[in-house]
């Protein structure tokens, strides 16, 4: 009569002493070849699209630098260019009028010749004064 | 340690991948018994095999060669089959028969993979992942403490408390199914 402990040892010596038998070896085979190269597509892939999308995020944000740097230079020319245009013709306003404060003689004298070169500077002044009085 | 092996292993860290089909052609029959061992079941084993393969590839340049070959790819497999087992879940507790040994000459006796599968299902229903795993490591195996805590990443003590409660539960099966 065999114990308990008997027939477990023998149950597990079975089990030792059998090899499962790989019904098609070759499938496995290939079906890990297959797996290493869908994994490596799929790796190259993703660093594909990894790349394109950080060099799409980097020119994005260049084109978004330059846009805010350009409109910003814009207002800045233009905010220069209308205050230069007011403070001309305020001096020129009063230059006619003869009633000059401006005290920097070089600023008299680039107006003048401004003056003299074209009539900018009058017509402005014509046009300001007359929306003012408008 | 793995003197015959490096310099494929050396080409497949290269990206060799003809190199690294000589190591499957020669490990592929270790690592699918140990799937089949611990699943039970052909087709997950073939499943569990090619997943494993394919781990080892994805790793192979953070393997140390200082350490064995077979022990780093024991662990890859056992890792898998892991996940594997812990996905079942709770395996259907399926009302399993008496064991059918009664005479010493069917130890001799070549069984199908079916049979094998059944009768380490018999065995083993009813075990933790952990428990399975450690139990196979050592006593079907035939695996070290140190080597089955190198795969498993258990302490010794663990091993030994999961490999107790294992070999209890079996022998308590098989002591059922006697009477």
């Amino acid at each position: 009569m065999r114990t308990d402990i008997g027939k477990y040892d023998l149950l597990i010596e079975k089990v030792k002493s059998t090899t499962p038998e790989m019904r098609s070896p070759e499938r496995v085979m290939d079906g890990v070849m297959a797996g290493i190269s869908a994994r490596s597509y799929k790796k190259d892939s993703g660093t594909l699209i990894r790349i394109t999308a950080i060099c799409a995020s980097v020119a994005a944000t260049l084109l978004i630098g330059l846009f805010i740097n350009e409109s910003i230079g814009v207002t800045a020319k233009e905010e220069n260019r209308e205050y230069m245009q007011r403070r001309d013709v305020v001096f020129y306003g009063e230059l006619r009028s003869g009633r000059n404060s401006v005290t920097d003689l070089n600023y008299t004298g680039i107006l003048k010749s401004r003056i003299a070169e074209n009539q900018s500077i009058s017509k402005l002044y014509y046009n300001i004064s007359s929306r003012h009085i408008n | 340690m793995n003197d015959n092996l490096t310099p494929y292993i050396k080409k497949c860290k290269m990206g060799d991948r003809d190199a690294f089909r000589q190591i499957v052609a020669r490990y592929r029959q270790m690592v699918y018994t140990l799937s089949f061992r611990l699943l039970c079941n052909e087709e997950d084993a073939e499943d569990a095999t090619q997943e494993s393969f394919i781990k080892a590839w994805e790793s192979i340049k953070r393997y140390d060669e200082s350490f064995k070959f077979s022990t780093w790819l024991y662990k890859i497999t056992a890792n898998t089959c892991y996940d594997r087992l812990r996905r079942r879940k709770r395996e259907k507790f399926v009302e399993i028969g008496g064991f059918e040994l009664h005479d010493s000459s069917n130890i001799e006796e070549a069984i199908e993979n079916r049979e094998l599968g059944l009768l380490i299902s018999k065995l083993t229903n009813g075990l933790s992942a952990k428990q399975r795993i450690v139990f196979i490591l050592s006593d079907i195996e035939g695996l070290e403490s140190a080597e089955i805590g190198e795969i498993t990443g258990l302490s010794s003590g663990k091993i030994k408390s999961n490999l107790h409660l294992a070999r209890k539960q079996i022998r308590k099966r098989v002591e059922g199914y006697e009477n």
